[in-house]
């Protein structure tokens, strides 16, 4: 399978991503069942150090090996990764993803503890990726790998505030300029349709039933006429009447009776009836989960800079 | 180490090429390096051109007399050890500075004109703050960094990689760029999976920042097409990346009022016998433009794009519809927008669409920080946005597919625990166009939508 190129047909042994559901998705080797780490997302923002295709670059420690392939991807064709781990498993591991995927070539794994022996490279490389427990350690190796007459960039990926003051001090010291340090994260918002009825909407429903009420209140307590009503009693019961059949017809029609008193002129419904689609009013929003990602790591980044004599 | 390799060409400063001029203030300017000329860097003074061409890039130089330059190396700021200085004494005193301004000005009139040393200016100014010695050894160097930056002549030649130009423009003018971050870009790169054979479509209304991304992250072997409104393109960042004419080969414009082949026909092929030399110039000018169009036209008829970049003024909606039938399958699309609204609408056209898969909706965050020892904070002053990214993944709708065994759909309105979008029927009713565009029936719907699907279920 060819990593760098798009193919339109899968085949067999092809690596996959299955979804599973629009945003649920399963890594699968057609065939054989295999889990592909992917932190896509994460990657991104150790970008910045500015890879293109022909560069030449550091990354230590290898771990997964999911960062090498986003770095192979930026330097192929003709770059090239050293990479460095000091577990032997995740070594083998990795450098069995890396023949698996096509980068081997791309790709040079390395077993080695660089905090004690350092890169053993010189004067090579275009940038330096770090993400170790004491990266400060290997500054001064970094140094030296770096292409000592061309500008190249340094970038280190720690979580602890700690590890980022004496990494910077290291920095300063092997004569590393710019160093400058960010936190970077991606927010997801998620989109979703909430309905957003106007308060109009939901005085009138409840108007509606109040109206209700009075009228099986009428009929519960039908004749003492009131003082004000005394001198039209009998146009009043007529409006009564109307208004009661005129409700059935119209506003309380289509809606299930599920709670209403029997009487002698029909049913009422008394539940507070619910709101129409067109004054539920949907609207498609944005919320943030109820959790993200807090920290990533500090992401320290310096540049070397070749050195000129007066 | 060795020191006589020949560094990569690329990575000396040329004549003629475009570079990014870093002052002390932070401030950027660019400029182009035509031999034998000097750059002006008002109260910063003047280099000559021929002085930084053939050197590395990276290099900060002083000007220590006039239009003379040498490389500088900083003294640290993080040198400075704590003392029992605390600023309890110090009063806000405005006359503080001993200095009249007329005098102040005078000085660096003179550290302009080469007769002071910046270095001598700082010192009389500082030395002459009254305060000063009452600063604590932290604040002291902090405030003599401060006067640095204002009255050093250091300036640094920066060359104008992808980071470098958007963040130069990010600083300088954001409107230009549609205020894309540095680290938005990152995403934008990584997400549209851009490497080396990379076919990639780009609508840039970002005078040509997405196409530079594009470029730079691909190789001889990649192909870019961007789309554009009317017939010339104005893409003016890409003469500031100092592409190589092999690099430009690679890229294509298309007018959207183009796309169709049938809108190509606007040259004609005539008898160049009789023409005079100006008529026979014009005449293959245009032959030109119309062959580079018919290979437009063909770039994009052919289809499968790996990546589709989108930055633009315009719906997002209105231009996935044009564009998301030549994006291949499985191939990433990426939506940037100053504002959310705008991917709001695209996004949610996107779950009612079998076009695409996985949408989602990000913003950018990014925090800088002052690292010193025991002085380490975030910056006082932060950028409060790096705009949003909608990213999706482009699918084939399959009609005809059946599963091989499928349990019975459940009811449309069972509510889901983790509130996810139902499907937005009204929409799908009323803005897509095309009659395929199915309905998906994915059975978690958002417990907001029941009573919507229980009405129009009845």
């Amino acid at each position: 399978m060819a990593f760098f190129r798009f193919k339109s047909i899968i085949e067999d042994g092809d690596q996959i991503v299955v979804y599973l559901s629009r945003d649920y998705m399963v890594p699968l080797v057609v065939d054989a069942t295999k889990v592909y780490h992917n932190r896509y997302g994460s990657f991104a923002h150790k970008n910045m150090i500015d890879l293109t295709p022909g560069k030449k670059m550091i990354e230590t420690g290898t771990g997964s090996g999911s960062f090498s392939h986003s770095i192979a991807r930026s330097l192929a064709p003709d770059g090239h990764l050293y990479t460095f781990e000091y577990h032997e498993q995740r070594y083998n591991i990795a450098k069995q993803e890396f023949q698996d995927h096509g980068i081997a070539d791309l790709v040079t794994i390395q077993h080695r503890d660089v905090c004690k022996d350092g890169f053993g490279i010189t004067n090579e490389v275009h940038a330096v990726f770090l993400d170790l427990p004491a990266p400060w350690e290997v500054v001064a190796s970094a140094r030296a790998a770096f292409q000592q007459n061309t500008v190249g960039r340094l970038c280190s990926f720690s979580p602890c505030i700690e590890q980022v003051d004496r990494t910077c001090k290291a920095l300063t010291e092997e004569g590393f300029s710019n160093i400058t340090m960010f936190e970077v994260l991606s927010r997801p918002h998620e989109l979703r349709q909430t309905p957003l009825p106007s308060i109009q909407a939901a005085i009138a429903r409840h108007q509606s039933q109040r109206e209700s009420k009075a009228i099986v209140t009428a009929r519960r307590y039908p004749t003492e006429p009131k003082e004000e009503d005394q001198s039209s009693s009998t146009e009043t019961t007529h409006k009564k009447r109307k208004l009661e059949t005129g409700e059935e017809d119209s506003t309380l029609a289509g809606v299930p009776d599920k709670s209403s008193t029997p009487s002698e002129s029909g049913r009422v419904n008394l539940t507070l009836r619910p709101l129409t689609t067109e004054e539920l009013n949907y609207q498609y929003v944005t919320k943030t989960p109820t959790e993200c990602r807090g920290h990533t790591s500090y992401l320290t980044f310096a540049t070397w800079v070749p050195q000129l004599d007066n | 180490m060795a020191t006589n390799t020949v560094p990569q060409e690329g990575h000396l400063v040329r004549a003629h090429q475009f570079v990014l001029i870093q002052l002390t203030s932070g401030n950027y300017k660019t400029v182009q390096l035509k031999p034998g000329s000097t750059v002006e860097l008002g109260k910063f003074g003047a280099f000559q051109t021929d002085d930084i061409i053939g050197k590395p890039f990276g290099v900060t130089y002083e000007v220590y007399e006039k239009k003379r330059i040498r490389p500088y190396r900083a003294a640290d700021l993080s040198a400075v050890e704590e003392t029992e200085a605390t600023n309890r004494d110090i009063l806000d005193d405005p006359n503080g500075q001993k200095l009249s301004h007329q005098e102040i000005e005078q000085l660096k009139q003179s550290s302009i004109e080469g007769e002071v040393n910046h270095e001598q200016l700082v010192e009389k100014v500082v030395e002459n703050n009254k305060h000063f010695e009452k600063k604590t050894e932290f604040s002291k160097a902090k405030y003599i960094q401060r006067k640095k930056k204002k009255f050093f002549k250091l300036f640094t030649v920066v060359e104008p990689t992808l980071y470098n130009v958007c963040d130069y423009f990010f600083q300088k003018n954001p409107t230009k760029t549609r205020d894309i971050r540095v680290d938005t870009l990152s995403q934008m790169v990584t997400y549209a999976n851009i490497s080396a054979y990379s076919r990639t479509l780009v609508v840039d209304d970002t005078h040509g920042l997405l196409l530079c991304a594009a470029l730079t992250r691909s190789t001889v072997h990649s192909q870019v097409l961007a789309l554009m409104e009317g017939d010339s393109p104005s893409f003016e960042i890409l003469k500031l990346m100092n592409f190589p004419p092999e690099t430009l080969d690679r890229l294509h414009y298309l007018s959207w009022n183009r796309m169709s082949k049938d809108e190509a026909a606007f040259f004609d092929e005539r008898d160049t016998s009789k023409m005079d030399d100006k008529e026979l110039r014009g005449h293959e000018r245009r032959r030109k433009t119309y062959e580079k169009l018919l290979a437009s036209q063909s770039l994009l008829a052919a289809g499968d794009f790996d990546a589709l970049l989108i930055a633009s003024q315009y719906d997002p909606v209105s231009i996935l519809k044009e564009l998301v039938p030549y994006v291949g399958g499985s191939r990433p699309i990426v939506v940037y927008s100053p504002s959310k609204e705008p991917l709001i609408m695209a996004a949610a056209y996107m779950k009612t669409s079998p076009d695409f898969i996985n949408p989602q909706i990000t913003e950018s965050w990014m925090r800088e920080y002052q690292v010193l020892p025991g002085r380490t904070h975030p910056l006082m002053v932060m950028s409060a946005g790096g705009g949003f990214l909608l990213t999706a993944i482009r699918v084939y709708d399959s009609p005809e597919a059946v599963p091989i065994f499928s349990t019975p759909r459940l009811a449309p309105c069972r509510p889901s625990r983790t509130g996810r979008l139902p499907p937005p029927r009204k929409i799908a009713e009323k803005s897509t166009s095309s009659p395929s565009a199915k309905v998906p029936s994915e059975s978690e719907n958002s417990t907001s939508a029941m009573t919507m699907e229980t009405e129009e279920s009845k």
